[in-house]
């Protein structure tokens, strides 16, 4: 029964996977294509909170994080000259690093104090973006950053990445690699251990768990993978600024939060479908734009009330809904 | 012989407050001690900080012969020092099993690569940390129970998960913080029995905590009194009971009427 539930899960994500591949020949529309490209980066971001949060925790540093990974690959790209797909993993790999530093006083604290500490260190990074106008152009922004290198693919195709098709298949790649890392590590020992943290911490260490240690490490690869999001959204978008009402704002870290318990942080892919649904889904109301903060609190609540397991449980709810009515 | 654990001087201030204040213990390889005193006398202090939970305001802990007095707990826990909690802290929505899967952690020995890319060797590890659980199980009697919920047994046998739990961390010191309190009759000598077959079967060397006075007695080879954070006695379970400092700290000091 489980291994069939199982298997239709499987082909489900298969197909569903085969379907953004082969979307863009439907999706002759530009602004649609930029619409999954930031469905994408929405999805690798949640799936980094995702990851801090299996050890129980809450980051509410994400906007603050992916403005450190944009800024960081963009600069190297354009005042260094170094290629993306370098820039990226560096602008990764810092995020990790300031996050493993940071980690170690962070960690020590749990619930609400780690939230703050990582809300206050996000606005931080945005801040610093905002007012070191020498390095980062400050309020003007940077523009004109370069996008990847073309890639040939010898006797196919050469990728130019000049069109939005290229970075729609750029995003999709790179966010089907970030989720299938991650999936792999929720489902190893180390996915097992951050569990048994998140359950019970006091018990964990008793049988010889360095809580600590697996906390940042958590921290670290949520932060990497947030880092990798921000650079693929600065060499997406050409142009960066640090605004508070930007992309890097707390409005952005709220939201990732709303995906993720919209989505339901149960399941691996809770928070990626949460993502999804509330990336696309206001752009099909894009006359109610305004009102987009009020709805999403809306459905936060809803959902909260109603399938707290979130809206992946959806199919599950509907299915007990009927049993019973048809037992009453 | 050398003993296995000495307390030298221990000392632990809330404040002002001396909840633990300078105190010296041993305990014997093989033998059930039991600590004892009224509510508040700084029990749970001296096993917290044995566990390493709490760092010690002052004194030495010496575990075989090495200081472990600022270890943290999970290195506490990997010298062999395994605990039980004083409330039954289980991983509560995982099954009994599971939940001594987690105390197996150390034994893995499956690095990190193999289980991230899902190797046949690392299924064949899990079989055998499978039945290494399964035998934790029937030794504490609760092999039939585990594929149920951790939170849907009745409290005896949520006592003994937490003690399978703590057993799969192959102790040779085990802290138990009140295992026997709450329990009906039957559970009590179930218990009983089963620490008793640890120290007698398993050669493990225990520290009890309790207020179970028949346990106490019937159990312990040697027992500690400790009131307001002191040592007041120490001796064998009929020395101590006839004492006259235990009898005041117990039941206060005899008015005379007339």
């Amino acid at each position: 029964m489980s291994s069939k539930k199982q298997a239709i899960d499987r082909y489900s994500v298969i197909s569903f996977i085969i379907c953004l591949f082969i979307a863009p020949l439907f999706l002759r529309n530009n602004y649609w294509l930029h619409v999954l490209g930031i469905t994408g980066i929405n999805i690798i971001l949640v799936s980094s909170l995702h990851t801090i949060r299996s050890t129980g925790e809450i980051s509410m540093g994400t906007g603050g994080f992916m403005a450190l990974g944009a800024y960081t690959s963009a600069l190297l790209a354009m005042k260094v000259g170094l290629c993306f797909w370098l820039t990226m993993l560096l602008a990764g790999i810092l995020c990790a690093a300031v996050a493993v530093i940071l980690g170690y006083p962070f960690m020590r604290t749990k619930g609400i104090y780690f939230s703050i500490l990582t809300l206050v260190t996000g606005e931080v990074f945005r801040l610093i973006a905002w007012y070191y106008r020498s390095l980062t152009g400050g309020s003007v922004g940077l523009s004109g950053i370069p996008g990847p290198n073309p890639i040939t693919i010898p006797g196919i195709t050469t990728i130019m990445f000049d069109t939005k098709v290229d970075y729609y298949y750029l995003i999709l790649v790179i966010a089907l690699l970030s989720l299938l890392i991650l999936f792999r590590l929720q489902t190893s020992q180390v996915g097992f251990v951050w569990s048994t943290i998140r359950e019970t911490d006091h018990l964990a260490a008793s049988v010889g768990i360095n809580v600590l240690q697996y906390k940042i490490f958590a921290f670290g690869i949520g932060s990497f993978f947030t880092g990798i999001a921000g650079a693929l959204f600065a060499h997406f978008m050409h142009l960066l600024a640090a605004d508070a009402t930007g992309k890097f704002g707390m409005t952005t870290s709220i939201y990732i939060l709303i995906y993720m318990v919209f989505g339901g942080e149960g399941k691996f892919m809770g928070p990626v479908i949460g993502a999804f649904i509330l990336t696309i889904l206001p752009e099909t109301f894009r006359a109610m734009k305004e009102y987009q903060p009020v709805i999403f609190g809306a459905l936060v609540i809803l959902i909260v009330f109603f399938i707290p397991q979130g809206i992946i449980a959806l199919p599950d709810r509907i299915l007990l809904w009927r049993r019973r009515k048809k037992t009453s | 012989m050398e003993p296995i654990l000495q307390l030298i001087n221990l000392t632990k201030y809330f404040g002002g407050l001396g909840a633990v204040v300078d105190l010296n213990l041993e305990v014997n390889q093989g033998e059930i001690l039991g600590l004892i005193g009224p509510n508040g006398a700084g029990k749970t202090t001296v096993i917290n900080m044995i566990a390493g939970a709490l760092h010690p305001s002052r004194g030495k802990l010496i575990f075989k012969g090495e200081d472990v007095t600022h270890l943290p707990p999970h290195r506490i826990a990997e010298k062999g020092i395994g605990r039980i909690f004083q409330s039954n802290t289980l991983f509560q929505h995982w099954s009994v099993i599971a939940n001594v899967r987690v105390g197996l952690h150390l034994h893995r020995n499956i690095d990190f690569l193999s289980g991230f890319l899902g190797l046949s060797y690392a299924r064949k590890r899990e079989d055998i940390l499978y039945e290494k659980a399964s035998e934790i199980l029937s030794f504490v009697g609760l092999f039939i129970k585990k594929d149920q919920l951790a939170i849907s047994l009745p409290h005896g046998n949520q006592r003994a998960l937490c003690l399978a739990v703590t057993l799969a961390l192959r102790p040779t010191l085990l802290l138990l913080d009140e295992p026997v309190t709450g329990m009906n009759a039957e559970e009590v000598s179930t218990m009983l029995s089963l620490i008793r077959a640890l120290r007698d079967e398993k050669g493990i060397t225990c520290i009890m905590v309790e207020h179970n006075m028949k346990a106490v007695m019937g159990l312990c080879d040697r027992i500690a009194v400790l009131d307001y954070g002191k040592k007041i006695a120490e001796g064998s379970p009929g020395e101590v009971s006839g004492n006259p400092a235990v009898i005041e700290a117990y039941l206060g000091v005899e008015q005379d009427a007339s």
